[in-house]
């Protein structure tokens, strides 16, 4: 199955990304923060990633640093999920090796989309 | 006496104008005396003093005196010079005789003759000035012919010269005292330009003041120059400063050079300090021995300079504090909208599914809380939001009234208890001597609240929270404890800021506008208390919230 690492501190937007791809054949695993999904990512061989900019421990900068450093792992598409409307913040955070990012606040079909677009 | 004095002397117009001469109405009493005597003593009519003008074509008579009624001439009459007998003497600038006007050869058909018709005999002898200047005539006269002696004629020549010394002495004595005049007239223009000149000018010798006008000294303040003059200049201005000046002339000090607009600082007799713009010259060729100078007070004038300098500069400091108030806007802004986005993307996300998709009636219910939840989280956050900026316009009132401190710690602490979703621990310390006070208890709610809610955010799961109250010094002293994780010096100088929020890649991930303390801060100064926090970075951080005791509505003790 399609597995999926949400890096994603906030409850009630962990519970929508669960409930939004419920149908999907995916098999999803949401992390706390960078540090936890880092941990996720290298046991657990994601196909994508999604994340957080804006979390403890390790925010989602970080996360993409560490990723695009490591050469087993740095295949893996990474979608930052933003809050920010801030063009230059946006550009400035996917330099950072992510592929592309979706906004807060995003709709359940946006979410699938983005998924959809990503993976075979 | 040169020719120089002798042209002042014939310029002089003595009937004109006598003021300032002494010796003029004894001159002309010596005339007066000259002719009657030599009237007497040559027994004849009248004598007289004339006076010769325009080179020599004018004369007249200034003193004359008569012991006959046939023959009067007033004095200050004037003539034609070639009408007279007295042209021939001015001419030859020596004694005419003429014992018979009516049969002398020379004199018989001359306009002197038509013109004096009853004078028959007439000695004139010139008045001769030294440098054979003739001032004018003494005449003899009678009106019939008469002999006259050598020795007659000799001892007139002899008065002539005496009258001639005479009148040298007082013209000159006259024309001294003009000059004098003069120089003094012209000396107090100056006087008066120097003396009342705003400025102050002053000679310096030898260190020691030698003459300050009155602005000068005023401005030392001192009531008049004579209190100035004689002192040493170390009395007005300070060694080193007397160095610093000196410096500045000194590079120029072997031409004679002049001081422009040296600012100088002085100090006045009552130790008041006043900058000078000082220009001059030095006294001779090489300066050493004293400098005539202008000062002008620019004390006031500077202190304008450095009272606009130092606007200017609040200026500067203000524009940087908008400069970084503007940032700290921007900041804000960005983290409100991250936080209005996250709640936001609960409430349009599930709310889109359920509108799109197939649910039960179990999990519709539970996505309506969520909403809810993250709905009421944007209300706190814009009522937060205007709250502060109520606060800080100063358009929010209190509602005091009796208040149980200590029961309202208790009940937010049993509150936040049932609600914290972490393991934390309170510790709650409350002194039962803490009195009922006035305050408005749905604020002072908040500011335990958010004191509490704090604490949790920023402490770790199962991290004691200790939360005191006590009087202290006439004041309710309340603390609020956590084991969290602490803050620097700096972090602390800005959380009760508004816009503000510690923002390192540790604690960024914590929710909320950021807020929380600077609407605290309001709450409590609006209670005319104050709030601190004492922190060490790892092992946590303190609030103190300290209010006065208020027992009756608006009264403290």
């Amino acid at each position: 199955m399609t597995r999926i690492i949400f890096c994603e501190d906030d409850p009630i937007i962990q519970k929508l990304i669960r409930i939004a791809l419920r149908n999907d054949a995916y098999d999803i695993i949401i992390a706390e923060n960078g540090a936890d999904g880092l941990m996720l990512i290298r046991t657990q061989a994601p196909l994508l990633i999604f994340t957080d900019i804006s979390m403890p421990v390790m925010d989602g900068v970080q996360l993409c640093d560490v990723l695009k450093a490591d050469n087993t792992l740095k295949h893996i598409p990474i979608v930052l999920l933003t809050a920010s409307t801030q063009r230059e913040e946006i550009h400035e955070a996917l330099s950072h090796g992510a592929v592309t990012h979706l906004g807060k606040p995003f709709s359940p079909q946006e979410l699938r989309d983005t998924i959809k677009l990503l993976l075979p | 006496m040169n020719n120089e004095e002798f042209r002042l002397i014939q310029s002089i117009d003595i009937e004109q104008d006598n003021n300032g001469s002494p010796n003029l109405s004894a001159l002309d009493e010596t005339l007066r005396a000259v002719v009657t005597i030599s009237t007497k003593h040559f027994g004849m009519n009248a004598a007289y003093v004339s006076q010769v003008f325009h080179d020599k074509e004018l004369l007249e008579i200034v003193a004359f005196h008569s012991d006959s009624p046939d023959l009067v001439i007033n004095a200050g009459t004037t003539y034609q010079l070639k009408s007279t007998y007295c042209n021939s003497v001015a001419e030859a600038t020596h004694p005419v005789v003429i014992e018979n006007t009516h049969t002398d050869p020379t004199f018989q058909h001359t306009a002197a003759h038509d013109l004096f018709a009853n004078i028959g005999s007439y000695v004139g002898v010139p008045i001769v000035l030294s440098n054979e200047v003739v001032y004018g005539t003494l005449c003899v006269i009678d009106t019939q012919p008469q002999k006259i002696t050598t020795n007659q004629t000799e001892l007139l020549l002899i008065m002539g010269r005496l009258l001639a010394t005479q009148i040298v002495h007082d013209k000159v004595t006259y024309a001294r005292a003009q000059a004098e005049r003069d120089l003094r007239k012209s000396e107090e223009r100056y006087r008066e330009f120097i003396e009342r000149s705003p400025d102050m000018i002053v000679i310096i010798e030898d260190n020691v003041m030698r003459y300050i006008n009155l602005a000068g000294a005023r401005m030392l303040d001192f009531d008049t120059p004579h209190d100035v003059v004689g002192q040493s200049i170390h009395e007005f201005i300070d060694i080193d400063e007397l160095h610093r000046v000196e410096s500045i002339i000194a590079p120029n000090a072997i031409y004679p050079v002049t001081i422009h607009a040296i600012e100088v600082y002085l100090k006045s007799r009552t130790g008041r300090q006043l900058i000078v713009e000082v220009t001059g010259f030095p006294s001779d060729l090489l300066g050493a021995n004293g400098f005539k100078l202008v000062a002008r007070d620019i004390t006031h004038r500077k202190q304008i300079e450095t009272e606009l300098a130092h606007t200017h500069h609040a200026q500067q400091i203000a524009n940087q504090d908008l400069l970084r108030l503007n940032a700290a806007k921007s900041h804000f802004v960005s983290i409100v909208s991250h936080e209005f986005r996250t709640a936001l993307t609960g409430i349009q996300g599930f709310s889109e599914m359920m509108h799109t998709e197939d649910f039960t009636i179990e999990e519709m219910r539970d996505f309506a809380k969520d909403i809810n939840e993250d709905a009421k989280r944007l209300n706190r956050m814009i009522t937060e939001m205007l709250d502060l900026d109520r606060m800080e316009s100063g358009t929010m009132a209190l509602h005091r009234q009796r208040t149980d401190i200590n029961q309202l710690i208790n009940n937010v602490v049993t509150h936040e208890a049932r609600i914290n979703q972490h393991s934390h621990q309170f510790n709650v310390q409350l002194n039962e001597d803490v009195p009922h006070a006035y305050v408005d208890e749905d604020k002072l709610i908040q500011v335990v609240k958010n004191l509490i809610s704090n604490a949790i955010k920023y402490s770790p799961d199962g991290g004691i929270i200790t939360i005191t109250s006590n009087t202290h010094n006439g004041t309710i002293l309340l603390s609020f404890a956590d084991q969290g994780i602490g803050m620097t010096q700096d972090a602390i100088a800005s959380i009760f800021e508004r816009y503000q929020r510690v923002n390192s890649g540790a604690t960024r991930h914590i929710n909320g506008t950021g807020l929380g303390l600077p609407i605290t801060r309001q709450i409590v100064e609006m209670h005319n208390g104050r709030i601190w926090v004492e922190s060490i970075p790892e092992y946590g951080s303190t609030f103190y919230v300290e209010l006065p005791i208020v027992t009756a509505e608006g009264i403290e003790v």
